[in-house]
C-alpha cells in the first residue's frame, strides 16, 4: 500500500509559494489500477516524484508499505557514457537484482542489437526509449508507477511494450498519471483528476476529463471532444 | 525478523549501494579516454614531477634535511586527497543524479561513495609514488606508519567535511558552487606542500594556525621523516574543523529540505 498523509508540495515563485499538491490524503492499495488525469503544468510530475521518492513533500508524509517502481520507461539512470549492458548492469545491481538475467532480458527485449555494448549517448532516442522500458519491464515490483509512459519506439515495439505490461499487471498495481483519458481508461480501473493540487475522485476517466474541462483548465473543449471519441 | 537482522541486512544493502555507486563513478569519470581511470593515479605523479622540476630550476632544498621527492610528495599525496575529494563530492550528484530515481539511493549515499572512493585513491596514489620514488632515487622507508596514516586519514575527513559542505551548498545555490574552487585556489599555496611550517614568518603562521590542511601535512611528514617532528602540527585543529564544516553540512541540509532542481537533500 502507498499512502500519502497530508502532502502539500509548493515551489517559490520569488517569495511567493506557489501550491502544487495542496494537503493531499490518499491509499493507493498494491494491486490497484490507478489513473490520474492531469493538464500539462498541473503538477503531474511532480506527484510522480513526490511518490517515487525523489522529491520531499514540504509538510505530511508518504507511507511506502509496498514496493514502487521508478517511473515506468525512465532512462534517467541511464550515464550517456556507459554502454547499455554496463548501465543496465549497473542498476540491476542498485536494485538488487540478478545482474546477468536482468541484462539477458534487456538484450533480448530491448533488440538493439549490437548498439546494446556501445555507449548510451550515440542512441538515438527512440533506441533509448526501448532500453528504458526494457529495464523497467526486468524488474518486478508491487505497484509500477508511470508518469504518461506506458510504451516506448516505434509501433511494433509499442505493442510488445503494452503486451509485457498488460502482464506485469496481472500481478501488479499501477499508478499512472497521464494527460490522456484514453490511456488511463485502457489501463486503470479506479480514477482521480488532479486539479487545483488536490486528486478529486472520478467514476471514469471520461468523468475525470468533463471535470478538468468544466474546470476549464483544458481551454480547447472542441479537440478534447474530437479527440475523445476519435 | 530481530533487530540485529534487520539492522545487518539494512547494512548490508547499504554498503552494496555504496559499492555500486563507487564502481559507476570509476566506469563514468574517465569513460572513453584510451588510459581512462589511470589518469586519477597519473595527474599527482605529474604534478609531483613538476614540483620537481621547480625545485631543480629554482635551486630550492626542502626546510628539512630529507630527500626532495619524497618532501614533495608528502605534500601533493595530502593536498591532491584534499582537493580531489571536493571536486569528486561537488561532481558526484549531478553525474549520478539519475540514480536518485531509484528507492533507496540518497544524495548524501554519492557523497560518501565519493569521499571513500578518493580515500582509497590516494593510498594507491601513495603507494605508486613511493614506489616510483624507490624506483628512480633513494627508497625512503616510512618512520611511523601510523602517524603518517593519522595525517592521511585526517586529511581525508578535512576534505570530506569540507567537500560536503561545499556539495551542499553548491545544489542550493549556483553562485555558491562557482565560489568554492575560487575560495580553495590559494590553498596549495598556504598548505606546506612546499615548505614546512616553521619556515614561514611567526605573524603569517599566526593566522595559518587555522589552516586545517596545514596541520594535516605537517603531521603526515612527521610519521614519514625519521628526523622531523612538527611542534606546530596540532591533531585537535583538524579535527575541530572537520566537526564544525560537517555539523555545518547536516544543518544546511535539513534548513534547506530541497536542493535547487527540487530533489530531496537527504
Amino acid at each position: 500500500m502507498i499512502a500519502l498523509h497530508n502532502v502539500t508540495r509548493y515551489h517559490m515563485n520569488g517569495l511567493d509559494p506557489e501550491i502544487v499538491l495542496n494537503n493531499i490524503s490518499m491509499q493507493f492499495q498494491a494491486n490497484e489500477h490507478v489513473g490520474i488525469l492531469a493538464l500539462a503544468g498541473s503538477g503531474k510530475t511532480t506527484l510522480a516524484r513526490v511518490l517515487s521518492g525523489i522529491e520531499r513533500p514540504n509538510s505530511g508524509y508518504i507511507n511506502r508499505a509496498s514496493s514502487l517502481s521508478f517511473p515506468l520507461g525512465s532512462t534517467m539512470g541511464f550515464h550517456a557514457r556507459l554502454s547499455g549492458a554496463q548501465n543496465v548492469r549497473m542498476l540491476a545491481r542498485l536494485l538488487r537484482r540478478n545482474v546477468a538475467e536482468t541484462v539477458d532480458y534487456c538484450e533480448s527485449f530491448a533488440d538493439i542489437g549490437k548498439n546494446f555494448t556501445r555507449p548510451v549517448g550515440h542512441y538515438a532516442p527512440a533506441m533509448r526509449a526501448r532500453l528504458g522500458f526494457a529495464f523497467s519491464m526486468s524488474v518486478e515490483f508491487d505497484t509500477y508507477l508511470s508518469d504518461g509512459v506506458t510504451s516506448a519506439g516505434d509501433h511494433g515495439f509499442r505493442d510488445k511494450c503494452e503486451a509485457a505490461l498488460f502482464d506485469r499487471l496481472s500481478r501488479s498495481g499501477l499508478i499512472l498519471l497521464s494527460r490522456h483519458a484514453r490511456a488511463l481508461t485502457r489501463f486503470c480501473t479506479k480514477f482521480y483528476a488532479l486539479h487545483e493540487g488536490q486528486l478529486i475522485p472520478c467514476a471514469s476517466a471520461e468523468e475525470a476529463q468533463d471535470l478538468l474541462d468544466y474546470a476549464g483548465a483544458y481551454g480547447n473543449t472542441y479537440w478534447n471532444e474530437a479527440a475523445r471519441h476519435a | 525478523m530481530s533487530q540485529i537482522t534487520l539492522l545487518s541486512d539494512g547494512l548490508w544493502h547499504w554498503s552494496s549501494t555504496i559499492h555500486t555507486i563507487m564502481l559507476r563513478e570509476v566506469r563514468c569519470r574517465f569513460a572513453g579516454d584510451p588510459i581512462g581511470y589511470a589518469w586519477a593515479f597519473l595527474v599527482p605523479l605529474l604534478w609531483v614531477g613538476t614540483l620537481m622540476a621547480f625545485f631543480t630550476l629554482l635551486g630550492r632544498t626542502p626546510g628539512i634535511p630529507v630527500d626532495t621527492p619524497a618532501f614533495i610528495a608528502t605534500g601533493v599525496v595530502p593536498y591532491v586527497l584534499f582537493r580531489y575529494t571536493i571536486a569528486s563530492m561537488a561532481r558526484v550528484p549531478n553525474t549520478h543524479r539519475g540514480l536518485l530515481h531509484f528507492a533507496g539511493v540518497r544524495i548524501s549515499d554519492m557523497l560518501f561513495a565519493a569521499a571513500v572512493l578518493e580515500l582509497l585513491n590516494a593510498f594507491i596514489i601513495l603507494a605508486l609514488v613511493w614506489a616510483c620514488i624507490a624506483l628512480f632515487f633513494n627508497p625512503v622507508p616510512i618512520h611511523d606508519p601510523l602517524q603518517a596514516y593519522q595525517g592521511i586519514l585526517l586529511t581525508a575527513a578535512i576534505g570530506t567535511s569540507f567537500g560536503r559542505l561545499a556539495a551542499v551548498l553548491g545544489m542550493i545555490s549556483d553562485t555558491a558552487k562557482r565560489m568554492v574552487p575560487v575560495i580553495l585556489r590559494p590553498m596549495f599555496w598556504i598548505s606546506g606542500i612546499f615548505f614546512i611550517a616553521t619556515e614561514l614568518p611567526p605573524g603569517l603562521l599566526h593566522y595559518l594556525y587555522w589552516n586545517p590542511l596545514l596541520h594535516a601535512i605537517e603531521i603526515t611528514r612527521a610519521g614519514v621523516f625519521l628526523d622531523y617532528t612538527s611542534d606546530f602540527a596540532d591533531a585537535r585543529v583538524a579535527i575541530l574543523m572537520s566537526a564544525g564544516f560537517l555539523l555545518a553540512s547536516y544543518v544546511l541540509q535539513i534548513a534547506a529540505g530541497h536542493s535547487r532542481n527540487g530533489e530531496e537533500l537527504t
